[in-house]
């Protein structure tokens, strides 16, 4: 079993967009965990803040952990933050996943109607993230 | 208390352990060089009295001593409050665990508590005995008693004084250690330097243990043990090579510690180093760890000095207050020398052994930490100063001369750790330690000791990965300690800035004060820590501060201010759970779903059941300070509109100021633009006034955002500037209706008005809703409002019944009350008007009363009359008092029927005068006479007009017309404004401008008005009219065809003595005798004319009246002055004046009613011919008819014809002028006069012969006609050759004479020719 909590996270420390995959079934999933990858993901931030001016690369893996939870990291262009509290080590997955989500909000942020740094809610976005989180990180 | 300190000591005696259990999370590597020393209150605690000494001990912590070979030393005191007795016994694993001194403070008041005292020492001496070197004692006994103060005259006494306090109290037999009296209010002077001799007692102690440690053989060692090593090495070959070895290296070890705590830094280097090869080689694990820790904590003393700054600071404050305001000031300290940090570590790592460089790193540092040695300097006070030893030395001594004991030259030993080397040997440590599971503590403390060293060397990372390493250390430790250990690691990630994962780390021990299952809740440190945490999840206590910054993440906040809630209010502290939820729905509104919105809001209502909320700031025990929170959009506030006063109570001025006051009438130049400029900056500037002590109104419209009911209490305005009374409101809002609900006060006082939005209280919270912080409604920051002084109030009453509906004029607002009327045309009426001053205390000083109505200025004048001398000499009305004024009203009306369409073209031509009938005529012409353009007033357009010699059909035409109108009266009397056919409403409001009090000063007033509806019924009318001559010359007489246009039998009273009664609807004919008018007046009206037109013709030489028109005009109004038609309504006492004004009278008829200018003089048979004189004269027989002429008038008269026609009336209407064979006359019967001067006479004889008898008469008449017409209709066939040549001299005549005049002389002059 493993579960990833996938979030992109905005300039302000704001979530822009949350998802979590699980291979684990719903009735036994807690709305506590939650609340937990939210807690670890922003307190990694520090982290990932100063890692990314260590670093050229765009890909921080595990850069973070919190009991058995680790947390990859991914900076885009844009300074927004990819962030992923995973329980399992999956380094090639989280980077595909990653780099499949990295093109999808590049093309999301293309849209006009969306102001950078503003929740997502287009339909579409979470669509094509569960497709990729089924096959790059479930899988 | 004895009891308390009782089961505190047997609590540290209790734990036994071989492994420490509770890991020093203070330590620092600094401490690997310092000597422990126990530093306890004892007996009663009285902190406040002893801090002061335990901080004066506190502040040596650092001597100076030269050895015996004289070199100096540097020694280190670290003292500590509390130390379990089983870290003693790591104490050969690092020497720097034991305790080695004891100082005891106690404070006592008589022998028996002094005993307790000493026995306390003791029992912790015995405690300790095992590594004790020294202690010592410090007692403060009573002050003085009073009786000694007096003798303390003599200044050289406190050696006696504190000799006798020890001679007054002995310590117990028992007692060995020393022991230092001072009294209460001693200043303990020499306490500093007893402590010192303490600590240099220590050091000496200290170095023979490590000289005779250095002296042992090397084959005589015994093998040193960390606690839990003992088992380990049970039946183990203790002489074999390795352990030979091992011990060997231990006790190189054991002297390298001992070394390095006496001030031999660079010893204890070389032997660390020579140790850990020592032991390498035989694989000890965890002494090599030690080796190593040690390598590193002798080269952080050498690289790091400054750090023990740091620490002495941490302590201090620490004691000061638990707050965490110093932790927040270091990492910006850190942040702040981040460059010289970088680039100075840049240089030691190029060359780090080079001395320069590690000068230069010295300085750089030291400048980093000045600020904290300025914090430092304020925080133990000045008075270290005058203490050499004391760590607060100021930075430029460090940095001229650090550590001068160590490395004289500023030279840093070669085999010191580098910078980085640090990091990894910790690191090395660390991993060796943990092959140990009894080692778990020193691991902790070294990854602790490790981050601490990263700290300083600006390395975050390192610090994440050596605070990482500790969550995974497996140590067995009570929930407390646990919670200790999170609250560490937030205390560093803080100092490096790391807020977010220190927020992380303090929500943990925050719950883990209060974690399920845990005895002993502490929901007070959970609160303290989660509030702590607000930084680092961007939250901050000011909600209008995060509303601002509008940053972190939602979710975590809300979570956050909810645990925070809950832990307030299982504090207790009800105040504070409800101000942490009204923060929480005013800063997280837009991040909650609509259920979690009303849920929230259903909580904050329960919790302020318990504590009304209130704008107030909170103040917590450890000083921190909770800002107000404000439900600003609970409800939402959608608008807000101050109002103006109603207008009829709306200030103004009294004159109004001109707009420009430039010579031009339009000019771009605006000479008083500078204040209206003014005026537009000021965008939240109300246009509008309000009145001191007048109730004043705002409008706000909410939205309630809730799914229930919202109730909404004592709704007030706020405002700053002048005293405002606000009055309260209380609503209860529908979900999600916008409602309006108005706000009301009244200002006190003058000046200016800030409104700044309102309080509520709602779900039981007091909130203040400011304007400037409602977000995205663009409203101003506050809306400014003049208040000038007290206006007072009236009230008008009229005496006139109120009208149902008020009148649709402009301005109808300021209408306070009405009046209704109806009035036939011609009645007269008035009306009182009541004004009654309101006011408590403003006399009324000032009314103005003017009149406005839908009608022209000129009738309106005449319709109302006010006596405004007799009201103003009324004034002032004092408070209360009321005046009362009168104002007449006339029913004004043109009673003269409009002429029908069919005579219009004629007399329109000299009817425009009288004003209100002028727009009449003018329609009137224009559908009678298609080919006329426009308006028919100019004489030029006049003089075109047809000869008019009959103007106005005979009587029988006025009845035709009369009858016409009858049939029509509606159609005739549409468009005109006043017409007499049908009723007419005329509106009209008596306005008041009334002020008194401060405000007339300053130049206010109000207006109201009383508005009157007045409704003017027709009552006689005048359908046509004309006039006839009278029978004797000095008279006309006016016919009148008047109609009854009343319901009603009319009485009409035309002249003095003769009345007439119509029916209703009914007209009847009167005929009215009419002085003529006279010469004087005609040639009056003459000479005005003449200037008028002497004027007009040197200004535009166009547009010239005749004399015609003024003459007409004078006629009429001659008319109407004379003939007043007085009518009564039988059956009433309605009664009124029908007035002639306006009536329009055509040439022939100004002829008659004007004195002819030429006066006959005509005899007959030589006998002047009277009026109603009877002729007679004989058939055949020739008569002498005479005619005399002379001009009266001032102006010569030119082209004259004077005309003698005989003719038999024969009474029956009909007139035979066909006389030839019965009357002969000789020479002509028309005599041409060319011009007749003024006064001059003409005489005319002829001869008159009748042949038949009967009854003759002769018209006697003279004609003048306009010059360049053809006379031809005029003038008879009989004569064509004297008409021809009169009208060559005609081309200087005057205007009127283009006219043409007939004269009559009147009456005909009658025969009767009788036979012979």
């Amino acid at each position: 079993m493993s579960t990833y909590y996938f979030v992109i996270v905005g300039h302000n420390d704001n979530p822009i967009y949350e998802k979590e995959f699980s291979t684990v079934n719903k009735e036994l999933r807690k709305e506590d965990h939650r609340h937990l990858s939210q807690f670890i993901a922003h307190a990694a931030l520090d982290l990932v803040d100063e890692h990314k001016w260590k670093t050229a690369n765009m890909q921080l893996k595990s850069i973070d952990r919190f009991n058995q939870w680790f947390v990859s990291a991914f900076i885009a262009a844009s300074q927004i933050r990819f962030i992923i509290v995973h329980d399992n080590k999956n380094d090639e997955g989280i980077k595909n996943f990653f780099n499949e989500m990295y093109d999808t909000y590049i093309k999301h942020s293309m849209n006009s109607f969306y102001r950078i740094n503003t929740p997502i809610k287009s339909p579409m976005f979470d669509k094509k993230a569960e497709i990729f989180g089924r096959k790059c990180l479930l899988s | 208390m004895r009891a308390a300190v009782g089961l505190m000591l047997s609590h540290g005696g209790a734990g036994l352990e071989p492994a420490m259990s509770r890991p020093d999370y203070e330590q620092s590597a600094l401490h690997h060089g310092c000597l422990l020393v126990l530093l306890r209150g004892v007996g009663p605690s009285r902190a406040r009295i002893l801090q002061r000494a335990f901080e004066k001990v506190r502040r040596v912590s650092h001597i100076r001593v030269n050895d015996s070979s004289g070199n100096p030393r540097s020694i280190w005191i670290r003292f500590v409050h509390d130390h379990p007795v089983e870290h003693n016994d790591w104490g050969d694993f690092q020497t720097h665990r034991r305790l080695l001194g004891l100082i005891t403070i106690g404070k006592f008041d008589n022998q028996t508590e002094l005993n307790e005292l000493c026995r306390q020492h003791e029992s912790l001496k015995v405690r300790y005995g095992s590594t004790l070197y020294e202690s010592r004692a410090i007692f403060f006994g009573p002050d003085e008693p009073p009786l000694k103060t007096i003798g303390e005259a003599q200044e050289s006494a406190p050696a006696p004084v504190a000799r006798r306090l020890q001679d007054d109290f002995t310590t117990p037999s028992n007692f060995k250690s020393q022991a230092f009296f001072y009294r209460e209010q001693d200043s303990c002077a020499d306490l500093e330097s007893r402590i010192s001799d303490f600590a240099s007692a220590l050091f000496w102690v200290l170095e023979s243990r490590r000289l005779e440690r250095s002296r042992e053989k090397a084959d005589k060692v015994s093998l040193l043990l960390a606690p839990f090593e003992k088992r380990d090495f049970v039946g183990l070959d203790m002489e074999s090579r390795n352990n030979r070895k091992r011990c060997v290296g231990r006790v190189m070890k054991n002297l390298a510690d001992l070394s390095l705590q006496a001030g031999l830094v660079e010893e204890a280097l070389s032997l660390y180093h020579n140790a850990n090869e020592t032991l390498r080689s035989v694989g000890d694990s965890l002494w090599v760890g030690a080796t190593e820790e040690g390598l590193c904590a002798a080269s952080a003393i050498l690289l790091y000095p400054q750090m023990r700054e740091i620490e002495t600071l941490h302590r201090n404050s620490s004691l000061q207050e638990a707050g965490t305001s110093p932790l927040k000031s270091t990492p910006e300290k850190w942040r702040a020398s981040d460059a010289t940090k970088k680039i100075s570590s840049n240089e030691a790592t190029a060359n780090n052994v080079d001395s320069g460089a590690a000068a230069a790193r010295l300085t750089s540092n030291s400048s980093s930490c000045s600020s904290v040695s300025s914090l430092v300097t304020t925080a133990t006070n000045s008075s270290a100063s005058d203490t050499p030893t004391t760590s607060s030395s100021s930075t430029s001594t460090l940095s001229a001369a650090p550590i001068p004991g160590h490395h004289r030259n500023g030279e840093l030993p070669g085999n010191i750790l580098k910078a980085e080397e640090i990091t990894s040997y910790y690191r090395k440590a660390i991993i060796n330690y943990s092959k140990y599971r009894h080692a778990a503590t020193v691991e902790t403390e070294a990854a602790l000791k490790a981050s601490r060293i990263c700290i300083e060397q600006n390395r975050p990372l390192d610090v994440a990965m050596f605070l990482q390493s500790i969550m995974y250390i497996n140590l067995s430790m009570t929930e407390a300690e646990r919670v200790k250990r999170f609250e560490i690691i937030t205390e560093l990630y803080q100092q490096i800035g790391y807020q977010r994962k220190a927020a992380f780390f303090q929500r943990l021990a925050a719950l883990k004060h209060v974690q399920q299952g845990s005895q002993a809740p502490d929901w007070n440190q959970s609160y303290r820590l989660m509030l702590g945490s607000f930084t680092g999840y961007l939250l901050c206590l000011d909600p209008l501060e995060v509303l601002e910054n509008a940053a972190g993440w939602p979710s975590l906040q809300i979570d956050l201010v909810q645990s925070l809630i809950t832990a307030a209010r299982r504090l207790g502290h009800s105040a504070l759970a409800t101000r942490h939820m009204t923060f929480l729905l005013q800063t997280q509104w837009d991040n909650m779903s609509l259920t979690e919105q009303s849920e929230m809001a259903v909580q904050l209502k329960n919790l302020s059941a318990q504590c009304e909320g209130s704008p107030v700031p909170l103040v917590l025990e450890n000083g921190t300070v909770i800002p107000p929170a404000n439900l600003t959009d609970l409800p939402y506030c959608l608008d807000l509109q101050v109002k103006d006063l109603p207008a009829h109570l709306r200030p103004q001025r009294i004159k109004v100021a001109k707009a420009d006051s430039g010579p031009f009438l339009f000019t771009p130049i605006h000479f008083n633009s500078m204040d209206r400029r003014d005026k537009k900056k000021d965008k939240n500037k109300i246009a509008f006034l309000w009145v001191q002590n007048d109730l004043s109104e705002v409008t706000v419209r909410l939205r309630n955002p809730l799914p229930f009911e919202l109730p909404v209490t004592d709704m007030r305005l706020l405002t700053n500037g002048v005293v405002f009374e606000s009055l309260p409101q209380s609503i209860v809002l529908q979900p999600h209706v916008p409602t309006y609900v108005s706000l009301h006060g009244t200002p006190i006082e003058t000046g200016q008005l800030d409104l700044q939005g309102y309080s509520t209280h709602t779900l039981g919270v007091k909130s203040n809703c400011r304007l400037k912080h409602m977000r995205g409604r663009n409203f101003p920051p506050n809306y400014l409002v003049d208040v000038i002084p007290a206006l007072p109030r009236i009230a008008v009453k009229s005496s006139l019944p109120q009208t149902a509906t008020f009148s649709n004029m402009n301005s109808a607002d300021i209408v306070v009350t009405s009046a209704s009327l109806t009035l036939y045309n011609g009645e007269s009426s008035s009306c009182t008007i009541t004004i009654t001053n309101e006011s408590e205390t403003l006399p009324l000083e000032h009314l103005e009363v003017n009149i406005n109505s839908n009608v022209e200025q000129e009738l309106q004048k005449k319709i109302f009359r006010i006596d405004e001398e007799a009201l103003k000499a009324k004034l002032p009305v004092p408070p209360q008092g009321s005046i009362d004024f009168e104002l007449h009203i006339y029913a004004e009306a043109d009673f003269v029927c409009p002429l029908p369409p069919a005579s219009v073209h004629s007399n329109a031509a000299t009817g425009d005068y009288g004003a209100t009938s002028l727009p009449h005529h003018s329609t009137m012409s224009a559908s009678g006479h298609a080919s006329l353009p426009s308006r028919v007033s100019s004489p030029q357009h006049r003089r075109n007009e047809p000869q008019n010699s009959s103007f106005r059909s005979t009587f029988s035409g006025g009845q035709h017309s009369l009858a016409a109108l009858s049939l029509q009266p509606g159609g005739a009397a549409g468009p005109s404004s006043l017409s007499s056919q049908c009723s007419q409403h005329i509106e009209a409001q008596v306005r008041m401008k009334y002020s008194g009090g401060e405000a007339l000063t300053a130049g206010y007033c109000r207006q109201c008005a009383v508005s009157f509806n007045l409704e003017l019924l027709p009552s006689a009318q005048i359908t046509s009219w004309d006039v006839l001559p009278a029978e004797i010359a000095s008279q006309f007489y006016l016919v009148l065809d008047i109609s009854n246009l009343t319901a009603q039998e009319m009485s009409l009273n035309y002249t003095d003595t003769k009345n007439i009664l119509i029916e209703a609807k009914e007209s009847c004919r009167v005929p009215i005798p009419v002085d003529r008018c006279s010469l004087e007046q005609v040639v009056a009206a003459r000479a005005a004319e003449v200037a008028e037109n002497l004027e007009k013709e040197l200004c535009f030489r166009t547009q010239l009246l005749s004399f015609n028109d003024a003459l007409s005009k004078l006629c009429s109004t001659h008319i109407a002055e004379k003939v007043k038609i007085h009518w009564l309504l039988t059956g009433t006492d309605i009664k009124g004046i029908a007035s002639l004004r306006g009536i329009v009278l055509s040439q022939s008829m100004v002829d008659l009613t004007a004195v002819s200018p030429l006066q006959w003089a005509i005899s007959f048979q030589d006998t002047p011919v009277q009026p109603h004189s009877e002729i007679v004269c004989t058939v055949g027989q020739r008569s002498l008819l005479s005619i005399q002429l002379t001009n009266q008038s001032l102006q010569p008269l030119r082209n004259l014809v004077l005309s003698i026609k005989f003719y038999q009336d024969y009474l029956n209407g009909m007139e035979n002028y066909n006389l030839e064979t019965r009357v002969a006359i000789s020479g002509p019967n028309r005599i041409a006069i060319p011009l007749l001067e003024k006064q001059e006479q003409k005489q005319h004889t002829c001869s008159v012969i009748f042949f038949t008898p009967g009854r003759f008469k002769a018209s006697v008449e003279c004609c003048s006609n306009p010059p360049k017409e053809q006379p031809a209709s005029v003038l008879t066939r009989s004569c064509p050759a004297g008409s021809l040549e009169e009208n060559a001299s005609l081309f200087t005549s005057s205007y009127d004479e283009q006219q043409a005049h007939v004269w009559k002389f009147i009456p005909p002059i009658e025969v009767t020719v009788v036979e012979q």
